[in-house]
């Protein structure tokens, strides 16, 4: 009896230490997440204990099964979390994220909201809780150090006229610098945006990783978009089977004319992209 | 035995009475106007984006369910309603409740002793939230407090997958933990005292994690046990499992239908009357393949948690026990969840005990309470770890379907002559040993 209650500790312990080092291993390199949280948003930045979220998906909570995987468990502090524009499918987990993470700088749509959501609202209360350090609203320009990660907004301008732009045209569009590599996220912004993106001259010739904006609608379509920033990996996260039909067919056909690969959420789940493996 | 007699007759004329007088107050489609009682924690559901709680109420013994905007309403509220009602069918076809399209209603906040237990199970639940990670959260709100509002859709699927939805409920390990410590922290106080207090604290508890089924049966269970102790009578589990069985049917005969009720029945028995089998037969086993005699453990169902033997073979026994109802109701099977429960099995009172303390810590100091927490995070990532193991392995699904309700019946018919001959032959084995 003694001999097997022995055994049992060790197997026991042996289990305890495995899993904590997984978990210790995993949490001290440098990744970039796209969450698969069904038809929505979520993108997470993770350096040791930098952790940036970008979008927090819909109400579904899905969004917390992506950060209680990919963040350490005894870390509840997010330095920085975007809200990219008030759509429910990119600002409904908001509230779940709230209830388990402290924020320390919130980021939060331009320009509000077109129209009354409950999404919003409960966003707006987040931003008014004790859980947020500090909330504001950015513009192009506008850059984020969060090292080893630097944030800079392309857009919408600071005299962006808001009422001339729904809430997809008014997405945050931003590109994070880690090291040598960029990447761009874009939330929804359609072919408008990316027009006047170019003509700024705000974006660069060659990005490492693109998360594909608004979940590969045909809207996002452009060709010259696509021929500037020669992304080398993209990424789509959208739904299993979505009532949109995201990603349009032309949007992987242009992905595919311009070589680039690309991974869906919808088909892989979660995809972590080791940034120091890169 | 000739009182216990008298009573379950008693109780099986009253049961019998209860069901021919238990009629339908209500035709398909009638629209009525009525006020529930939130006696459990809403469930919370994501449709179309919008969030809303999922309320099941009780009246009059009929099991009545709803679905309201997610933050109008919170465990202790009582709804005034009007709408649409109409009956469900569960999947052996037998109509146990009805669903209200709800027209018009009004909240009504808790003006009774629900309102501070309610605000004091939020704040437990919030606390944990902001200790732990989501899902580690949802695991131990789900075992100490009994609450699902903050489970994951990626944690439901892994516990749904790996057959493990069972443990995130409060149950009858929580009620035995809670009795076990109020008697030894009370052993100051003269017997009587220290019961009728313990019964209290059990009752605030039930409160606490709300009013359901394996809860309220679990502290019958030991209400009944301690007023046992208490008037100095011997305790019998086969009489006090009936009488359970007989006061519930008594309160709400609709249980009969419940499957959740079913399920937590069934596994209770398979604990009490399949464990001590399954262990004599390893211990034969075992004696066979050592050629040497084995001391026979004391095989009392109170005594199940004492070895990794006993965990293992009450996990298997409760598994054996709910197969035919899961056949009736789900029409699989899956080799998944019978090994997913063995391994689990000895996590869960750890982090049922150790969360416990978290929660109570939590009121007197925060910061020690969230230490607490963290000493439990290798535990639940452990715990996780293992479903997710297991889950990600193409375990052989026994597809069921062809199954009837004529099958299922003959499996139990088995298993209660397996359970007999099995004790019997225990009974004989303890006999000879006696007699050399």
């Amino acid at each position: 009896m003694r001999k097997t209650i022995y055994i049992s500790i060790v197997i026991i312990c042996t289990a305890l230490t495995v899993s904590v080092y997984h978990h210790w291993q995993r949490s001290r390199r440098t990744r970039l997440i796209i969450c698969d949280v069904g038809q929505g948003d979520a993108i997470l930045l993770v350096s040791h204990t930098t952790q940036i979220l970008i979008d927090a998906g819909p109400a579904s909570n899905h969004v917390s099964d992506c950060l209680a995987k990919q963040l350490s468990p005894f870390d509840h502090n997010l330095e920085v979390f975007v809200a990219t524009h008030a759509d429910a499918d990119h600002i409904g987990g908001a509230q779940s994220v709230s209830e388990s993470y402290t924020i320390e700088n919130l980021i939060l749509p331009f320009g509000g909201s077109d129209q009354a959501s409950t999404a919003y609202d409960q966003l707006m209360a987040v931003s008014r809780s004790n859980i947020v350090n500090h909330s504001e609203v950015l513009a192009s320009n506008d850059t984020i150090l969060a090292p080893p990660f630097e944030m800079h907004f392309l857009w919408p301008s600071q005299n962006l006229p808001v009422g001339l732009y729904d809430d997809n045209q008014r997405s945050y569009v931003i590109e994070v610098q880690y090291h040598d590599e960029y990447m761009l996220f874009m939330g929804d912004a359609d072919s408008t945006v990316m027009e006047q993106l170019i003509r700024s001259g705000a974006l660069r010739t060659n990005y490492n990783y693109f998360v594909v904006p608004h979940h590969g609608s045909k809207n996002s379509a452009s060709a010259t978009f696509y021929a500037t920033i020669k992304p080398m990996h993209a990424y789509i996260s959208s739904g299993q089977n979505n009532p949109y039909g995201h990603p349009h067919p032309l949007v992987l056909q242009l992905l595919q004319r311009y070589h680039v690969p690309y991974t869906l959420t919808a088909d892989v789940g979660d995809i972590v992209i080791d940034l120091d493996n890169q | 035995m000739k009182k216990y007699l008298l009573i379950f007759i008693g109780l099986i004329c009253l049961v019998i009475v209860r069901l021919l007088i238990f009629k339908e107050p209500w035709q398909d489609g009638d629209i009525i106007s009525t006020r529930l009682l939130v006696s459990s924690e809403p469930s919370r559901k994501v449709v179309n984006g919008q969030t809303y709680a999922t309320i099941w109420a009780y009246q009059n013994g009929r099991k009545i369910g709803l679905r309201l905007p997610y933050d109008q309403v919170v465990y202790g509220d009582s709804i005034q309603v009007q709408g649409k009602i109409s009956l469900l069918q569960s999947n052996v076809g037998i109509n146990h409740s009805w669903w209200l399209e709800p027209d018009t209603y009004t909240v009504h906040p808790s003006q009774t002793v629900l309102l501070p237990v309610s605000q004091a199970r939020s704040y437990a639940i919030r606390q944990v939230n902001r200790a732990l990670n989501p899902q580690h959260a949802a695991i131990v709100n789900g075992m100490v407090l009994g609450s699902k509002q903050s489970i994951t859709p990626r944690l439901d699927q892994l516990m749904r997958e790996t057959g493990t939805m069972h443990v995130l409920v409060a149950s009858g390990f929580n009620i035995m933990l809670i009795v076990s410590l109020c008697l030894i922290c009370l052993s100051f106080v003269p017997r009587r005292w220290s019961i009728v207090i313990t019964l209290v604290i059990v009752l605030v508890y039930v409160l606490f994690v709300g009013i359901e089924g394996p809860i309220v049966r679990s502290a019958i269970m030991a209400g009944i046990s301690l007023a046992a102790f208490l008037l100095g009578r011997p305790k019998h589990v086969l009489p006090l499992f009936l009488i359970t069985i007989l006061s519930m049917l008594l309160y709400r005969p609709i249980w009969v239908f419940d499957v959740g009720w079913q399920l937590s029945l069934a596994a209770t028995a398979g604990l009490i009357w399949i464990t001590p089998i399954l262990l004599f037969g390893y211990n034969k086993i075992k004696e066979f393949i050592w050629q040497k005699p084995i001391k026979h453990q004391h095989l009392a169902a109170n005594d199940i948690f004492e070895s990794f033997d006993q965990v293992m073979f009450s996990t298997i026994a409760a598994q054996i026990a709910v197969f035919g109802i899961i056949i009736l109701n789900f029409e699989y099977a899956s080799i998944a969840s019978i090994l997913s429960n063995v391994l689990i099995a000895w996590l869960v009172p750890v982090i049922t005990i150790v969360g416990m303390g978290g929660v109570i810590t939590m009121w007197l100091n925060q910061l020690i309470g969230s230490l607490i927490f963290k000493l439990l995070v290798p535990i639940l990532v452990l715990f996780t770890n293992i479903l997710s193991l297991i889950a990600n392995q193409n375990f052989y699904r026994l597809d069921l379907q062809s199954w009837d309700n004529y099958q299922v019946y003959q499996f139990y018919c088995l298993l209660i002559i397996t359970v007999l001959i099995g004790h019997y032959m225990i009974y004989k084995d303890s006999q000879s040993n006696k007699t050399i």
